[in-house]
């Protein structure tokens, strides 16, 4: 994914799916009887992506630029 | 005066300084991981029904928002462009502030009615969104003294340090939301 999309592209697609994911927690905290799995399932989602792409999390590893 | 040579500070000035942060953003994440799982104890997946959960979407949107444009000020001082850099942070800095005026004075006024911070929900509410909010303020500190910085020509390309310090401390404070959200809004 990185190697052929720009770093802003990246940060677009990966706001859309936190909004993605974001609409997913309505959803599931509206129509499931015990939405609580789901909803944690969701939000372990949402933090993994902010900390791959938006916190470069593997800088820990990899030494590189943003 | 220093023993190490200056050009060995230079060759691998970040590895250290990102490790630390990591190490300060996992030490943090212990205190918003004991609040929230002392909100399950407490209440159990119990919701007020008074929640305002228009108010609740829209600072999570707030939030997520900032997420982005922190991210694109961040990729935009690794590329030299700083006038892009300064409009993001500036954008990043006030939907933080947006975020903060949400909480304290819409959410927590409302909260006061139907949960108050001497009841159970209430002093899981209150905890949870105070100690966030805080992070929230010193996080917007914090980006304004980089975007004073950032206006003085202090950072670039290879000189970004400050930058990527504080934008990874922002995502965290998204990050810790993320679990806030359901945790406060949508579990039942």
């Amino acid at each position: 994914m990185r190697g052929t999309l720009s770093p802003f592209r990246v940060g677009m697609l990966v706001f859309g799916g936190l909004l993605g994911l974001t609409a997913l927690e309505i959803m599931a905290a509206t129509a499931l009887p015990r939405p609580l799995p789901a909803l944690a399932v969701l939000a372990v989602a949402k933090a993994a992506l902010i900390l791959w792409f938006y916190m470069h999390l593997r800088q820990l590893w990899h030494e590189e630029e943003p | 005066m220093s023993a190490v040579p200056e050009t060995h500070a230079i060759a691998a000035p970040l590895r250290i300084p990102r490790f630390g942060l990591w190490l300060f953003i996992l030490s943090e994440s212990m205190i918003f991981a004991a609040l929230l799982s002392a909100r399950f104890v407490l209440q159990g997946t119990y919701r007020p029904a008074e929640l305002n959960q228009t108010l609740g979407l829209a600072i999570t949107l707030i939030l997520l928002t900032s997420s982005f444009t922190a991210n694109r000020a961040e990729i935009a001082i690794a590329h030299g462009k700083t006038a892009m850099f300064l409009r993001n942070l500036l954008a990043t800095i006030l939907l933080g502030i947006l975020f903060l005026i949400g909480v304290v004075a819409l959410e927590w006024p409302e909260a006061m009615h139907f949960a108050p911070p001497s009841s159970g929900f209430g002093t899981v509410f209150f905890s949870l969104t105070g100690v966030h909010a805080f992070h929230v303020l010193t996080g917007v500190l914090v980006l304004i003294a980089v975007y004073w910085l950032g206006r003085r020509g202090a950072f670039g390309p290879g000189r970004m340090w400050g930058v990527e310090g504080a934008v990874k401390y922002w995502h965290f404070v998204d990050v810790a939301w993320c679990f806030i959200y359901p945790t406060l809004y949508l579990v039942r």
